[in-house]
């Protein structure tokens, strides 16, 4: 079917009705939106500070990163096993040529250190 | 500048929260009528028009008066109504609600112009968002094309182009023959 040729759309359109608000409303809302305005610029209460648990976490994981590094990388187990081995083949030695000479045998930085009795 | 906010807005920027919802005051009605023609929703035209003036006040540091204030102000809104995060959704609900109380108020104990009021607020809803805007800003608001174009930050071609489209579309919707407002209906 063929349209009208004097339709006047604007016409049409304006018919389009506003929904009414009461005048409370209108002074109402000025106050909601400064409202609204100081709620969100308002400074936000200190969150608590993130900064020192961070520096904590950081100072725990350096600590375990160094301590697994001297553990990973310590050989002092082994080169204390090997002198061990090596110093009780010297005490072997030193009790089959010297029994019941030796008063107190010592370990230390400089190796095997073996003491006598002041009187034999 | 010659605006008659000038000195409102100049309070407002120097931080007057007092000059601010003088502002409010006087744009108040112009942005409701935007965004309800907008969303066809009385909440969600609320919740935008309380966004455009948060918004407004948010960035009036960057307003330097090349154009009106109540156009920069436009241009907001339509940004909220574009932005709009669940305009798809909702829009497609309206749109649905007005097309069954439509239907329903086609009695012949009906009010008329109630009657097209829905019919032309489910037309505008139908249309695309963009082309929406342009009828709006240029038949309710009576701004020109170039005054559209500055509130839609595009060019005045685009703007024509749109209410062009726009009116083409309305008009099919709209214009009565045997199959009374049977386009509209067909949602």
């Amino acid at each position: 079917m063929k349209p009208s040729d004097n339709f006047d759309l604007d016409a049409q359109l304006r018919t389009l009705r506003l929904p009414e608000r009461s005048e409370a409303y209108w002074e109402d809302f000025p106050r909601r939106v400064t409202g609204e305005l100081r709620t969100r610029l308002l400074p936000r209460p200190a969150s608590p500070s993130w900064r020192p648990q961070l520096a904590w976490g950081f100072g725990l994981a350096f600590g375990c990163f160094v301590l697994g590094y001297f553990i990973g990388h310590n050989d002092a187990p082994r080169g204390f096993t090997h002198s061990l081995i090596q110093n009780q083949q010297e005490l072997r030695v030193s009790l089959t040529k010297f029994p019941d000479q030796f008063r107190s045998f010592m370990l230390n930085e400089r190796g095997m250190q073996k003491l006598l009795p002041d009187q034999p | 500048m010659g605006d008659p906010d000038e000195t409102l807005v100049r309070a407002s920027q120097n931080g007057d929260p007092a000059a601010f919802e003088a502002l409010v005051r006087q744009h108040q009605r112009m942005i409701h009528s935007l965004t309800y023609r907008m969303t066809g929703s009385l909440a969600d035209a609320e919740d935008l028009a309380q966004e455009t003036f948060v918004r407004a006040y948010e960035q009036i540091g960057q307003y330097h008066g090349g154009a009106k204030f109540s156009t920069w102000l436009y241009r907001i809104a339509i940004n909220a109504c574009l932005n709009w995060r669940q305009r798809e959704h909702r829009r497609l609900e309206v749109h649905t609600q007005w097309a069954s109380s439509a239907e329903t108020e086609r009695s012949p104990a009906s009010n008329g112009h109630a009657d097209l009021s829905d019919l032309v607020q489910a037309a505008l809803l139908r249309l695309p968002a963009r082309q929406r805007a342009a009828i709006v800003l240029t038949v309710y608001d009576g701004l020109n094309h170039a005054e559209a174009a500055k509130a839609l930050g595009c060019s005045e071609t685009t703007v024509s182009w749109r209410v062009f489209a726009a009116r083409r579309k309305l008009k099919a919707w709209l214009q009565p023959h045997d199959s009374h407002y049977e386009t509209v209906r067909q949602f």
